[in-house]
């Protein structure tokens, strides 16, 4: 029997590769999945070599344009950033279960954040290279939660080993920048004589291409490896992994930290906003529309972005600290904030309200 | 531990919210705007350089070294850096961050252009060649960079590397118009004017706009010998650049050297009417209308009104000798006679041997009522009165 509020074709247990969605296959795969990535990421790398793709690509090109990029960056990059921070004040229970998170973490945040703008050049540059060091694996780990999500709510069974193997491809992406980008990874830990010795750098290069293969064709592999079982894995899992595998290894550095972070903004505040209305209506929370229960969430994100973001570093340098610092360094503190939290509200426990959204379906009702 | 709990989260509320209250009020202290969106280091640095504080920037610029990690936003901070640096005269702390930024990349060749720039802009021209040779052999193609090697090799006093860097860039791009204009003009200075010729002629036929090509190929072909071509391209410069009061001298001796002293007369008056009161100009010009093979009376006499205007403001031999020749075309002898005393006086006193012969020369036909018609022109004392 399917779960209320499901479509006959979304069944738990059903052989259909795409498995149960949230919204629909349309919208999950193009938004949740970053489906709508992969048209983009063609056109930024290709586009200009095509004559007839040329205008279109130099419009997509605009959105990192700088007189745009600003208000890109706040609708969904700080957005997202804050929609965590949100998230875990409107968890219900999050105060019960994560008092240290939700009570103190702030505090040492601001602290550490503090101590860094004002002792940039130890502590600074540490807490900077942290960050960037960090975001790939948190992109990688966000896909591989998304994966698993929708492998638990399509009743793909994945065993421990498959697990196991869903999350080591899902990090390859992550090891690949670890040990190939300049600046951050290997790079900042290793002294660079060290990585100069020729065993050294042909060990390192050939690693880095094993993961490069690993990362795009392990996800592939594994699915078919799942596509004869009854019920198969859905093919948003590999996606999920796919995309953020391209945006890492077939964009240069820059451009994968803005591209990757629009996009996984995107996936972020799609899939956050449904969990945030779902369990509002769920508890019977339906005095408001779930568009304007989203709208209101969305807002909050706004809001709290813009105050992390642009109002934050100005503070430091009313203290006296250079504005470069206070920027850099707040959107240093802001991501390390949001992985540490992430790393929380988004467990799967048995009792956790988030596993009553992946396995209800429950959809998305009009107020009554 | 709730209560502890609880303090300090309400504290850690409070403190942000403080933090962004008055981040949002330092901004419109300091901008009169709220904060901005981006978070582009650089983009905040806009407002600095507009205001003029460039301290302030060069201490962005220093907070953003010691943050980034991308060794290409580095690179770029670096380079930022130095031309700040540069623009503000710091030009050796310019050249050591363009040279922290090539350690970076050294295939970049827009770096290695601002440190050429700006070692050169502090003389040190010497060290710009060992630079050229290292991005000439990056990048061995480039005709831009063998004429701006060239150049540097030029100033360091390499004329014959010169002549070859400027021929290799002319094999690698024969329109290159500063290479034309490079290669013609080092001719020219090493007095092979009649090679230096063609490559003027084609830097001027590639940038028409430009009076200096023409004034370079004027003088080349002067001192070829081809002095109608010569005055051709003076006039160019001049329809280009009609208050080149220096190039307009030069035209007119030309004219004179060559038998055209009509136009040399006409470009004197044109002269004379951009300066009316420079002895220069009354000076040559009041020589020529009174050393001319028929002299008019009208000619004669404003030759004398010039000469006079000229020795009230500069009474040196020259002008003197002048108004001695002017007014013995005018046929007042006597007068002639004093003046050109008064000069032979000045040009002895001044050791002028050569000057002193001539005047003296005059002198004896004044007194003979002469005048003074197949005399040399007087040394022209133009020179060092250019401006």
């Amino acid at each position: 029997m399917a779960p209320a509020g499901s479509t006959s074709s979304e069944r738990v247990g059903s052989r259909s590769f795409a498995g149960r969605c949230f919204v629909g296959p349309v919208f999950d795969y193009t938004w949740i999945g970053a489906g709508a990535s992969l048209p983009v990421l063609a056109l930024v790398l290709y586009g200009n070599r095509l004559p007839a793709l040329a205008p279109l690509a130099t419009s997509v090109g605009q959105l990192t344009d700088p007189a745009l990029l600003p208000f890109v960056v706040l609708l969904l990059s700080s957005t997202h950033f804050a929609a965590s921070t949100v998230r875990l004040y409107t968890k219900p229970g999050a105060f019960t279960a994560l008092p240290f998170v939700t009570l103190v973490l702030p505090l040492v945040f601001l602290a550490l954040l503090t101590l860094c703008v004002f002792q940039s050049g130890l502590l600074g540059h540490s807490l900077q290279v942290l960050y960037l060091t960090w975001s790939p694996y948190h992109y990688a780990a966000q896909a591989y939660g998304l994966a698993v999500m929708y492998c638990v709510r399509s009743g793909c069974a994945l065993g421990g080993r498959s697990k196991n193997l869903l999350r080591a491809l899902a990090l390859a992406p992550f090891a690949y920048v670890f040990v190939h980008m300049r600046g951050i990874g290997l790079d900042w830990l290793l002294p660079p004589s060290w990585l100069a010795l020729p065993p050294v750098h042909a060990s390192l290069a050939g690693l880095a291409d094993l993961l490069w293969i690993a990362s795009l064709a392990g996800p592939l592999l594994l699915f078919g490896a799942f596509a004869r079982r009854a019920t198969p894995m859905p093919a948003i899992a590999p996606l999920l992994l796919v995309v953020n595998a391209l945006w890492w290894l077939a964009l240069p550095p820059l451009q994968a930290f803005v591209w990757a972070t629009f996009f996984h903004g995107i996936q972020y505040l799609a899939i956050v906003v449904i969990f945030h209305v779902r369990e509002r209506t769920a508890r019977g929370r339906s005095g408001q529309s779930w568009l304007a229960s989203a709208a209101l969430f969305y807002a909050a994100c706004l809001a709290l972005g813009y105050a992390l973001f642009s109002c934050l570093p100005q503070a430091y340098v009313f203290a006296g600290a250079s504005t470069t610092e206070s920027v850099l360094l707040v959107t240093a503190a802001v991501n390390l904030h949001h992985f540490v939290v992430d790393g929380f509200i988004w467990k799967l426990g048995r009792r956790d309200t988030n596993r009553a959204v992946v396995e209800a379906g429950v959809a998305l009702a009009p107020a009554a | 531990m709730a209560r502890l709990y609880r303090a300090l989260g309400i504290a850690a509320a409070l403190l942000f919210a403080g933090g962004v209250l008055l981040g949002f009020v330092q901004s419109l202290r300091a901008t009169a705007r709220p904060p901005a969106l981006s978070l582009d280091p650089k983009d905040h640095l806009r407002d600095f350089v507009r205001r003029g504080d460039y301290e302030r920037v060069l201490g962005e610029l220093d907070a953003e070294l010691r943050l980034e990690t991308s060794p290409e936003r580095r690179f770029d901070a670096l380079v930022r850096k130095g031309r700040l640096l540069a623009y503000l005269g710091r030009r050796d702390e310019a050249v050591a961050l363009y040279r922290e930024a090539l350690a970076i990349d050294p295939t970049r060749a827009d770096a290695r252009a601002w440190l050429l720039a700006a070692l050169a802009a502090s003389g040190r021209n010497a060290d710009v060649i060992p630079e050229y040779r290292e991005i000439l052999a990056r990048v061995p193609g480039d005709p831009v960079l063998h004429s701006n090697f060239a150049y540097a090799l030029e100033r360091v006093g390499d004329a014959d590397g010169a002549l070859l860097e400027y021929q290799r860039a002319l094999e690698l791009a024969p329109d290159l118009p500063q290479a034309n204009f490079g290669l013609g003009r080092l001719l020219h200075v090493l007095g092979r004017s009649a090679e230096a010729v063609a490559p003027l002629e084609r830097a001027t036929s590639l940038r028409p706009e430009l009076a200096g090509g023409y004034v370079w190929l004027a003088n080349a072909c002067r001192d070829a010998g081809r002095g109608d071509e010569a005055v051709a391209s003076y006039r160019k410069a001049l329809a280009l650049e009609p208050r080149l009061y220096g190039l307009r001298m030069e035209l007119s001796h030309l004219l004179i050297a060559i038998g055209r002293r009509d136009e040399a007369v006409a470009e004197l008056r044109r002269a004379l009417a951009d300066r009316p009161d420079d002895p220069v100009v009354l000076n040559n010009l009041a020589w020529l209308l009174a050393t001319g093979v028929e002299v008019t009376p009208a000619a004669a006499d404003e030759a004398v009104a010039l000469a006079r205007r000229s020795s009230e403001r500069e009474s040196d031999a020259a002008a003197l000798d002048t108004l001695g020749a002017a007014l013995a075309a005018a046929g007042r002898f006597g007068e002639a006679s004093r003046a050109a005393r008064k000069a032979l006086e000045q040009a002895r006193a001044q050791g002028d041997t050569a000057v002193a012969d001539a005047i003296a020369e005059r002198l004896r036909g004044y007194a003979a009522k002469k005048r003074a018609i197949d005399v040399p022109a007087p040394a022209p004392s133009a020179e060092g009165r250019d401006s």
